[in-house]
């Protein structure tokens, strides 16, 4: 049976997915390391160093878009094309040709998008930063990105098409929409890096945020879900607990989350029907998401076991949990009475740091630490107690952080909102911001210790290339055992 | 791929490197100019990397 599946197997183009697993731990450990110092520049504001390259301003989307699309952009293509050739049992369509160009656009894309930042080149527009020209290579780039995944689906030598496929084509096709409808901007000159958005006002606001919160759902949900219907069944060694389940947490959460836009919208000119209605749709997803998240940890039914002895497993697992937590927060931040107090809070950014963290970093973890022997042809990691300092220190940075910033932001609104006895505001701005300085001290030390966990990340992916194994005699035999 | 998109893929590229130095050459602020230069640089190492992929030892096509 091995034999007659070991000839029947086709060339798979591993090369580039190489590229893409080294790139994203790469630039992880970027975005985080950007990320630890706007925390610092918060709290402590001097670090800005008075010069325009270095503030805060500019900084943020740096750190934005290297988290989002460098370090999850290049982990979403890299394991989508990886997953669509061995659940199609084809290589890649195109070959290494265009899937190189993909991979070498893409980071063109990121570098273009980065330094233009430190420019102070923008659109303006949240996680759409980057102005037309960059807009338009990232189409170029992303075409190619959709012929060479459809291709191979369409040349594909299994009649079905796993589900894990069917949330990678979703993100790759809604992206693409959300890019092509976010970006209508027209150009001062053909010449130079200045556009001005089609649209204005609260059409504008609500175009942007019908991006905003897509991109959310598409490229930190729907692509990250697709890493967790393969890699968490390929690494506890079962099948998906529920595959009709699966079906019905796509389509249900395909067609709720394109309506949940409004909710960022809350209390502004955007009329008060499209308000309630991104409300509404915001808490059916709650279904949808945790009907995933039930899906992903009962796959362990019957192998609870292994996650005492697999911290690769469990990686997944724990960014499962994280994914329901945020799944859950999110709709409830999402009701205009809780809104009202949560919007503009440091809340919002510790909601989005547990999805961000705790899903689409840990999750990504836990497929890079499984592609890597598997890439380069090694009998396991270098260290599996590595990964396992890594987990622990990178749960540890999570809760930190998250902990820190609900605390803040909750308090930061109900400070925002008191009154005194005369009806005038009890706090004025600046008292706020001198109330949350201790907590800005706790995020940043949270973001330092997911930084290192990352760097031990990238010393063990380092040292597993090389081929080198470490000689870990305490730990149990099936945490050591390659999953090759 | 066949010899006709190795070679349409080519001038594709070469197109791309001379667009990025009309950029540079004609840009109305520095952000602009400094993007023609990237493209230009971007250009020219693919081509060189296609000209390895495409001739060197790579993986056996599927």
């Amino acid at each position: 049976m091995t034999t007659a599946v070991a000839a029947s197997h086709p060339a798979y183009n591993e090369r580039v997915i190489r590229l893409f697993v080294i790139a994203t731990v790469f630039w992880g450990v970027a975005a985080f390391l950007v990320g630890v110092y706007i925390a610092l520049e918060l709290a402590f504001p001097v670090l800005n160093l008075d010069l325009p390259w270095t503030t805060f301003g500019r900084l943020r989307p740096l750190h934005t878009s290297a988290a989002i699309f460098a370090f999850g952009g290049n982990a979403l293509l890299g394991t989508s094309l990886y997953v669509v050739q061995r659940t199609c049992r084809v290589g890649l369509f195109g070959g290494n040709g265009l899937a190189e160009f993909v991979f070498w656009g893409y980071q063109f894309f990121i570098v273009l998008a980065a330094t233009g930042y430190l420019l102070g080149i923008t659109e303006s527009k949240e996680y759409a930063e980057p102005e037309w020209y960059v807009d338009l290579w990232l189409t170029l780039v992303w075409v190619v990105y959709l012929i060479v995944y459809a291709g191979t689906l369409m040349t594909r030598r299994e009649s079905h098409i796993y589900v894990a496929n069917w949330f990678y084509l979703a993100f790759i096709v809604t992206v693409a929409v959300l890019h092509l409808g976010n970006n209508i901007s027209i150009p001062v000159s053909f010449l130079g890096t200045k556009s001005y958005a089609l649209f204005s006002g609260v059409q504008d606001a609500m175009l942007q945020w019908w991006y905003g919160h897509n991109a959310v759902g598409f490229f930190l949900t729907a692509g990250f879900l697709g890493i967790m219907y393969y890699f968490v069944p390929k690494q506890v060694n079962r099948p998906i607990y529920s595959y009709r389940l699966s079906i019905i947490h796509f389509w249900s959460l395909i067609f709720l989350y394109i309506w949940a836009g409004p909710h960022h919208l809350h209390y502004t000119a955007l009329p008060d029907w499209a308000q309630t209605l991104g409300m509404t749709f915001s808490i059916m997803l709650w279904m949808p998401s945790w009907g995933g998240m039930i899906n992903g940890l009962m796959t362990l039914s019957g192998a609870w076991d292994k996650l005492r002895t697999d911290p690769v497993l469990r990686f997944l697992v724990v960014a499962i949990g994280f994914y329901g937590m945020a799944t859950f927060e999110g709709p409830v931040m999402s009701i205009r009475s809780v809104n009202s107090l949560s919007h503009y809070t440091d809340w919002t950014i510790g909601h989005v740091h547990s999805g961000a963290l705790g899903w689409n970093a840990l999750v990504t973890f836990g497929a890079v630490y499984y592609l890597v022997p598997k890439l380069w042809k090694r009998e396991r990691l270098y260290s599996v107690r590595l990964v396992n300092w890594h987990f622990w220190i990178a749960t540890i940075g999570i809760v930190l952080y998250i902990t820190s910033m609900w605390i803040s932001g909750i308090m930061q609104g109900l400070m925002w909102r008191a009154y005194d006895q005369f009806g005038f505001l009890q706090y004025s701005f600046v008292e706020t911001v001198a109330a949350m300085h201790p907590y800005y001290l706790i995020r940043a030390s949270g973001g330092v210790l997911f930084l290192l966990g990352a760097l031990i990340m990238a010393y063990n992916v380092w040292r597993t290339i090389r081929g080198d194994v470490r000689q870990e005699a305490g730990l149990p035999a099936a945490a050591a055992t390659a999953k090759a | 791929m066949f010899g006709l998109e190795k070679f349409l893929a080519g001038v594709v590229l070469a197109v791309t490197t001379l667009v990025g130095l009309f950029i540079s050459a004609n840009a109305h602020d520095s952000g602009f100019a400094f993007f023609g230069y990237l493209l230009f640089l971007f250009g020219v190492l693919m081509l060189f990397r296609y000209i390895a992929l495409l001739t060197g030892k790579g993986e056996t096509q599927p």
